[in-house]
């Protein structure tokens, strides 16, 4: 017992040594220096990921505040003469403190308001998995925070219990920045890629043999049956072939080559060929005869509005389904709608909602602008904040560095509809981890300015000296 | 409007007495317009696009510099140059004005072997713009994408724009425009363009401003009278001050601006820091080799030198702040004469008794003040955008921007350090030894100053970040570089306490080399780091080769220094 005693005090002083602290000290400098430069490749939540938010990241912190105490009581800096030395680094211990409070308790969002309307939801800066589900006569609503990165390990199997039924939920994966495309598989059907040219941008679809579908308007057979379709499409021997009911003009985009196609003729199908019809655009981009569609990563880096596919699979005792819910940081996506057994469920990957108290009333939002220019000189949002709870209803104007701060909350002008016709307030709840970090701040502002002035400090002794 | 009227007679008189020899037979280089005419004409205010009220003379000065890259034109300056641009564009068509940049195949394009080329090189004989078709491709390139070739020909392309405009007299927002809710000035051109749907007076006069005017300078040129264009530029600041009066800048205002154009106080001050600088330096190293000459003399006309300059430079951001209407380090250009001037206090602070140390401090300043004056650096006043006008902000910027000052002054006394460290012999190693250690201890002083300087102007950057969107610290890549400076100057500091740290060859090799955080942070961030290259994906670092052949000097001197440290200090063979 003694001896793991003594080998444990030696541990400390090892660890938290002068030359333990200067390696701690350059050690973080260089690890953060490093997740700048996965944030430039991989995008702000893989930096989170990887760095700023692991366990060994907030050890390393732990450690530099380990080290710093012990040099304050080895130097005993609460003598008199060195107390500049203590007010200094005892900050660097409460700022650290500070953050801790900030990064464990604190909560950031951002509320949305149309002018003439009012809301007390905001929506979490952190992503989550948000759940509701139904099971018989009883709903339940439910969110699992997550932070996602386009390097590292995503996957992770958590259990739940509703009612009396067990649910687990298991991350299988996540694609950053998502793109269907056709894989060869042997167990794949002969399937064609169709791309639509609409207003919203290029859309693709898929079309396997067997299914009749419409895509933006246009109904596709390929050898469905019988029904009737505007477009219908057979596969033969020779390849595939096609029968419009209108006429369509097409042109193959490598060659520039054009053609026309008749009303109900058989015509050989062109890949890679624009065809137009009345308005619509559209171009076979591929056909594979033993295919399957795939999800593909299109670009590397995630950053907070790209789009991230979630694979993940939900089970109960009596079935278990696999569903892909696609949402980003700061959006979040469609629900994904699906049963198992007797329970319905749906999954939505993005910010979660979070109810507040009290609710904001956008009286007016004002653009100021430059004298002649349209370059925005000040963001101005005309509040009237509503609590029941109080019978209170204050206005107040919210602009750059003019903030409400109500209720431990504190709503920001951040952004704003490009109509000009509504509001994005940034809100924020941290006042513990403000304060304290603030008291930090000040106390080391004081040390330092101290230590000019300290008759016996090292920078007096300097000056003595040259 | 009693000038109008004069006007309109002048103009019937012109037509009987000046035919229009002065518009076309004169070449334009000869058409000298009065002084004093040109003075009070630099006095008018014009409103920039992004709204801010500038003289005409600071525009003048900005289109010149764009076009040309000078300060002066076939002996006009550039006041002149773009009046008469503006009254007789006809004339100017043909004069080489526009600044081609370094690109040959541009050069190519244009088919001009010169500098300078003139607007009517820019079309064919069918009047096709040559270089249509390259534009269109250069701006259907992604941003990331455009090589050099894209890029200066896009930034050619705003060059012969500007010309265009100022023949057109579209770039000159010379005209309030009368019940405007947004204070926008208006030009000669959108002013002739609204004269025929509306009636209000203020427009008319704006529209036939420039045609009048032009009449009544005819006139003065022929007649050597200039009294009708002068009482024609009255009668627009009258006006200016009529229908503009919320917005328009104070006389005093406009003639500070002007004297802050004219004066080139920024330009002169490198040149006055550098040659101080290595005044400075020469008596360093005499006293250091020949101690026994004296330097006293020598050094009290330094001294005083040197204060003097400092005041000019005091005086210039002063200047600036009063015109701009807000804390002069806003943008790169003033951030790198605020730094220049942090660096030569800290010299002058704490190196008050150390010739070694006020040298290091005046070149770094005389070097900050080059960098400023590189191309790259707009020395235009701009406005702030509205997430920057805090005063906190101004406090952090002040803060951090004078950090590096101070914290390059130890670097540099660092690189003179490791140099002495190098020229070291045995006969000289006492009095060498004694100079290293009294600029060391200047050096811990200004790292010990610049650490304090960073930690609380990071600190306040939290402050302003809170207060402005309500997050303290979101490891954005600027502050986290912020961050890695303190720490990695907190380590130097306490290299004293750690053993095998120690000692003034590693002290001295630490910040000099420690310095590079700063560089990351101030150049490299926005360089390396705002998502344009991915490295995980094999993009190369671009790395001017100035950096290698820097770093590559740098550690031959530290391998230099550290060799004499080892045999003649340590006693070690």
């Amino acid at each position: 017992m003694k001896r793991l005693l003594s080998t444990l005090k030696d541990l400390y002083l090892r660890l938290t040594s002068m030359t333990a602290g200067g390696i701690y000290l350059i050690t973080l400098a260089v690890v953060i220096g490093a997740a700048t430069f996965i944030e430039n490749d991989f995008g702000t939540s893989t930096a989170q990921k990887l760095v700023y938010r692991t366990k060994w990241f907030e050890v390393l912190l732990l450690l530099i505040g380990l080290s710093v105490l012990r040099q304050i009581i080895r130097y005993r800096m609460w003598r008199k003469q060195k107390r500049y030395m203590l007010l200094f680094h005892g900050s660097i211990l409460v700022i650290l403190l500070g953050a801790a409070l900030t990064r464990y308790f604190g909560m950031e969002g951002m509320m949305h308001i149309r002018e003439k309307s009012s809301s007390n939801v905001i929506q979490s800066r952190e992503p989550y998995l948000n759940f509701r589900a139904v099971h018989g006569p009883r709903r339940y609503v439910f969110h699992k925070k997550v932070l996602f990165g386009a390097l590292g390990n995503n996957s992770f199997t958590k259990d739940y219990i509703l009612g009396n039924l067990p649910l687990r939920v298991e991350v299988l994966k996540v694609i950053p920045n998502p793109e269907q495309t056709l894989k060869d598989a042997p167990n794949g059907q002969p399937t064609l890629w169709i791309v639509m040219a609409g207003m919203g941008g290029r859309k693709n679809y898929f079309l396997r043999r067997g299914e009749l579908k419409n895509f933006d308007g246009i109904t596709f057979n390929f050898e469905a049956g019988p029904q009737p379709a505007m477009i219908q499409i057979e596969q033969r021997d020779s390849g595939l072939y096609m029968r419009s009911m209108m006429p369509i003009a097409r042109m193959v985009m490598a060659s520039r080559y054009r053609d026309s196609i008749q009303a109900g003729q058989w015509y050989p199908l062109a890949v890679q060929a624009l065809h137009t019809m009345g308005q619509k655009n559209f171009v076979f981009k591929e056909f594979r005869p033993q295919a399957v569609v795939e999800i593909q990563s299109g670009k590397r880096k995630l950053e907070p509005n790209d789009k991230a596919a979630v694979v993940m699979r939900l089970s109960t005792p009596v079935d278990t389904q696999e569903i892909v819910v696609i949402g980003s940081e700061s959006f979040r996506g469609e629900p994904v709608i699906t049963r198992l057994g007797d329970l319905d469920i749906s999954v939505s990957y993005g910010p979660r909602d979070i109810q507040l108290p009290f609710s904001l009333y956008l009286e007016d939002f004002r653009l100021v602008r430059y004298p002649g220019t349209n370059d925005p000189a000040s963001y101005e949002s005309d509040v009237v904040l509503i609590d029941p709870r109080k019978n209170l209803e204050m206005p107040y104007s919210i602009y750059m560095n003019h903030i409400l701060n109500y209720d431990g909350y504190r709503f920001f002008q951040s952004s704003y509809d490009r109509d000009e016709l509504g509001t994005v307030l940034s809100v924020n709840w941290d006042p513990w981890g403000t304060r304290v970090s603030y008291l930090g701040y000040a106390l080391l502002t004081i040390g330092l300015l101290w230590m000019f002035l300290a008759p016996k400090s090292r920078f007096r002794l300097l000056s003595k000296k040259v | 409007m009693k000038w109008f009227y004069i006007g309109l007679i002048a103009v019937g008189l012109s037509w009987i007495t000046v035919p229009t020899v002065c518009a076309n037979g004169v070449p334009v280089t000869k058409r000298t317009f009065d002084r004093d005419h040109i003075k009070l004409l630099s006095t008018v205010s014009v409103q920039d696009f992004r709204g801010r009220m500038k003289p005409f003379h600071t525009l003048a000065n900005e289109v010149l510099r764009k076009l040309t890259r000078k300060t002066s034109l076939y002996g006009m300056d550039p006041v002149e140059v773009v009046i008469n641009m503006s009254l007789y564009p006809e004339a100017w068509h043909d004069v080489p004005l526009i600044r081609l940049g370094k690109h040959p195949k541009i050069r190519e394009l244009v088919g001009v072997e010169g500098k300078l080329a003139s607007y009517d090189d820019f079309f064919d004989a069918d009047g096709k713009f040559k270089l249509l078709e390259e534009l269109r491709a250069a701006h259907a390139k992604e941003r990331q994408y455009r090589g050099t070739f894209e890029n200066e020909l896009i930034r050619l392309d705003e060059r012969i724009n500007i010309v265009n405009m100022i023949f057109h007299h579209r770039l000159m927002r010379l005209f309030p425009l009368e019940g405007d809710p947004g204070n926008r000035w208006i030009t000669g051109d959108e002013a002739s363009r609204m004269a025929d749907t509306t009636s209000k007076k203020s427009i008319q006069f704006a529209a036939m401003f420039f045609p009048v005017y032009r009449k009544l300078v005819d006139h003065a040129l022929s007649t050597g009278d200039w009294s009708l264009p002068n009482q024609a530029i009255q009668e627009l600041k009258a006006f200016q001050a009529k229908y503009g009066s919320e917005i328009l800048p104070s006389a005093t205002q406009t003639k500070a601006e002007i004297l802050l154009n004219k004066s080139n106080i920024f330009d002169r001050l490198m040149r006055y820091y550098g040659i101080l600088g290595l005044f400075a330096l020469v008596l360093f190293f005499i006293r250091v080799f020949r101690p026994q000459t004296s330097l006293k003399i020598p050094r009290l006309i330094l001294l005083s030198l040197v204060w003097l300059t400092f005041a000019l430079h005091v005086f210039g951001l002063a200047l600036r702040w009063y015109v701009s209407e807000r804390a002069p380090w806003s943008n790169a250009y003033e951030s790198l004469i605020y730094i220049a001037f942090t660096g030569v206090l800290a010299g002058i602070l704490f190196g008050r008794k150390s010739l070694g140390a006020l040298a290091a401090s005046l070149i770094l300043g005389s070097t900050f003040l080059m960098v400023a004056h590189l191309n790259n650096f707009d020395p235009e006043i701009t406005p702030l955008v509205p997430v920057l006008k805090s005063y906190w902000l101004t406090i952090h910027v002040s803060l951090m921007a004078g950090s590096y000052g101070f914290l390059l002054l130890g670097a540099v006394i660092g690189l003179i350090n490791l140099i002495l460290f190098g020229l070291m012999t045995k006969a000289n190693k006492n009095t060498v030894l004694n100079h290293v250690k009294k600029l060391t201890n200047v050096s811990e002083m200004t790292i010990l100053a610049g650490l304090v300087m960073a930690s609380i102007g990071c600190y306040l950057g939290g402050v302003w970040a809170n207060e402005s969107w309500g997050r303290y610290w979101g490891w954005d890549p600027k502050e986290t570089w912020a961050l890695v400076t303190i720490l990695v100057y907190a380590f130097i500091v306490h290299m004293r306490y750690i053993p095998g740290a120690r000692g003034l060859y590693a002290y001295n090799f630490a910040t000099l080399f420690g310095f590079a955080t700063v560089m990351m942070t101030y150049f490299g961030v926005n360089f390396y780091l705002s998502g344009l290259h991915s490295y995980a994906a094999g993009d190369p670092v671009p790395m001017p080769p100035s950096v290698y052949i820097t770093a590559l000097s740098f550690l031959t001197i530290s391998f230099w220094a550290y060799w004499k440290y080892r045999t003649i200090v340590q006693n070690k063979a």
